[in-house]
């Protein structure tokens, strides 16, 4: 075992946990929001804000880096506004790996989610509209709470995600120890210098870790009613 | 206040509903609305309570609109309380917090839901789940959820329909005194005419999205049938009861007095519903007046088609009888004809009523 090359790249563990921590955090109220239109809502150009929502899932995740980075730089009009509020830039940032984070998992939470509003039976919301209520108040008292396992499996999953998340991260932040270099570059990293018994443990912790997270939704679905 | 109904609806595959009526909202009443399923009943009370969206026509209330083309006022602005065929709780919610999910919150909210569970016969049951209650109490309670934020009109979408028989019974039994106290008007979708003769004040037949009759459940139903050989061909007429003896009642029907199997339980007033093919005619000459159930008669109008001849009659109350055309021929019917009306006891089914229904 080489002495110089560390057990585990813990500070990279950290910062991907926080990224996934911070993300999903971040993700639940604006997946909450947005997944209302998009289970119940009838308007034009839904179709499209759904695939343009999911196209995170089939996209490779370089492409999509290479748009945020674009779109992050700071010429960019978000990325000069950025610069101006905060004095730092997007790109190369904790931050701007956080936004970027955002969009890519926004599916993963919103696919479980969409579904498990879909599958609630549409009497429960016209009961509670003949009760008074309107959509926000059925949606919140209602709807939502009786989706909870499909809000749960979103937010593992979009979790998972977050902690796994190679193309976009590498892109978007780079590889800076302690700022933007999380668990799944570290592998790639170690793989590079040939530190092979390091790259096993990140290897096997990050495959755990999946493991473990498809188990999880799994059994949630399984316990889903009808 | 008055609500104004005159509506369109065109679902694929659906006959076109086109409805139009009117409801009194200021007093006490249930309206039965009746007919076969795929009439459009279901969505004509969709549209009424603003779940379903007409295609055309309006809805106002004393003018204030509720539905005219390019304006719906949802559902949840309407204040119509709505009862699903299956209940439709919220499954997440305990009984108590289902009754109380349309009340604001108040002071006066714990109180409420205690009146009405209570009035529906669940209490003790406050803290059970849904899943955990059988169909009739599920029932109630929606029936209990639906009265709770004091609606200006309850509609009950067949509400006995998901029901074993004992239990559908014994709320049909129970449904008029609850809606009776909240003071609540009420229209109830059923295909079931005991439903419709034990509860409705007023009836409105449905068929093929149609209105077809509108009037009092006796009216509507006395010799209703889809075509002449229907043997749910039937006479509606209201009675009180004036005595009781081995099993069968004895009951005023108008100046006549009928004997009918009694069904149970306490009643003063019902409907009857006297099938047609379980009356025959006989000439006057020869029959001792007092016989049971023979009841002088006079013939309004005879139908003979095929073997079979409709003849509707009047004995001081409208009544249908069934008999073959041969028989019709032997006696030598004609319109006008004094005739004995011969009702047997067990061709009347008894429907109780509640005592203060006039």
């Amino acid at each position: 075992m080489n002495p110089a090359v560390p057990w585990m790249d813990w500070s990279a563990a950290a910062l991907s946990l926080r990224l996934a921590l911070v993300g999903v955090a971040l993700l639940a109220p604006l997946g909450i929001a947005l997944a209302w239109p998009l289970a119940y809502g009838r308007f034009r150009g839904k179709v499209v804000l759904e695939a343009a929502l999911l196209m995170p899932l089939v996209l490779p995740p370089t492409v999509l880096g290479f748009y945020l980075l674009q779109g992050f730089g700071p010429r960019s009009p978000l990325g000069r506004v950025w610069e101006a509020v905060t004095g730092g830039t997007l790109v190369f940032s904790f931050s701007g790996l956080l936004l970027a984070s955002l969009l890519i998992n926004l599916p993963f939470f919103l696919q479980p989610l969409i579904a498990s509003l879909g599958s609630v039976d549409r009497r429960l919301l016209e009961a509670s509209a003949t009760l008074g209520h309107g959509r926000i108040s059925t949606y919140l008292r209602v709807a939502l709470p009786l989706s909870w396992r499909g809000l749960l499996a979103g937010a593992i999953l979009a979790f998972a995600h977050a902690i796994g998340e190679f193309g976009v991260v590498l892109m978007v932040g780079g590889n800076l120890p302690g700022r933007t270099r999380t668990l799944s570059i570290a592998l790639f990293d170690q793989v590079q210098a040939f530190e092979m018994e390091a790259a096993h443990r990140t290897a096997f912790a990050l495959l755990s870790f999946a493991f473990l997270v498809l188990l999880s939704t799994a059994w949630l679905r399984s316990r889903e009613p009808r | 206040m008055k609500l104004t109904v005159d509506v369109q609806r065109k679902f694929r595959d659906g006959p076109l509903i086109q409805a139009a009526l009117e409801l009194d909202l200021d007093r006490f009443g249930i309206t039965v609305l009746f007919g076969p399923s795929g009439c459009g009943k279901t969505t004509l009370l969709r549209m009424i309570s603003g779940l379903e969206r007409p295609d055309a026509g309006a809805i106002d209330l004393d003018g204030a609109v509720w539905f005219q083309e390019g304006l719906q006022v949802p559902a949840e602005a309407r204040r119509v309380g709505y009862v699903f065929q299956e209940g439709a709780l919220f499954p997440h919610l305990s009984v108590a917090a289902n009754v109380a999910f349309g009340l604001p919150r108040n002071p006066e909210r714990a109180g409420r839901v205690e009146a009405l569970i209570g009035r529906v016969g669940m209490t003790g049951l406050e803290h059970r789940r849904p899943d955990e209650l059988s169909g009739g109490q599920r029932q109630r309670v929606a029936l209990a959820r639906a009265l709770a934020p004091k609606p200006r009109l309850l509609l009950l979408d067949e509400p006995f329909a998901s029901l074993d028989r004992p239990a559908a019974e014994q709320l049909r039994h129970e449904l008029r005194s609850i809606l009776k106290a909240e003071g609540i008007p009420a229209v109830l979708v059923t295909h079931d005419r005991g439903d419709a003769l034990s509860l409705g004040d007023r009836m409105l037949r449905m068929e093929a999205g149609r209105i077809v009759q509108d009037g009092r459940p006796e009216e509507v139903l006395t010799g209703f049938a889809a075509n002449l050989e229907d043997a749910g061909s039937e006479s509606v007429v209201l009675a009180r009861v004036v005595g009781r003896r081995e099993g069968l009642l004895c009951l005023e029907v108008g100046s006549a007095l009928l004997f009918a199997p009694d069904p149970g339980g306490h009643f003063r007033q019902a409907r009857l519903r006297i099938r047609s093919e379980g009356v025959a005619l006989e000439r006057l000459e020869g029959l001792p007046a007092s016989t049971r159930n023979h009841l002088p008669a006079r013939i309004v109008d005879l139908d003979i088609r095929g073997a079979l001849a409709r003849v509707r009659l009047d004995c001081g109350f409208p009544l249908e009888a069934l008999v073959t055309t041969w028989a019709c021929k032997d006696l030598g019917l004609s319109v006008g004809d004094p005739v004995i009306a011969l009702v047997k006891a067990t061709a009347i089914r008894v429907v109780p009523m509640d005592d203060e229904e006039s």
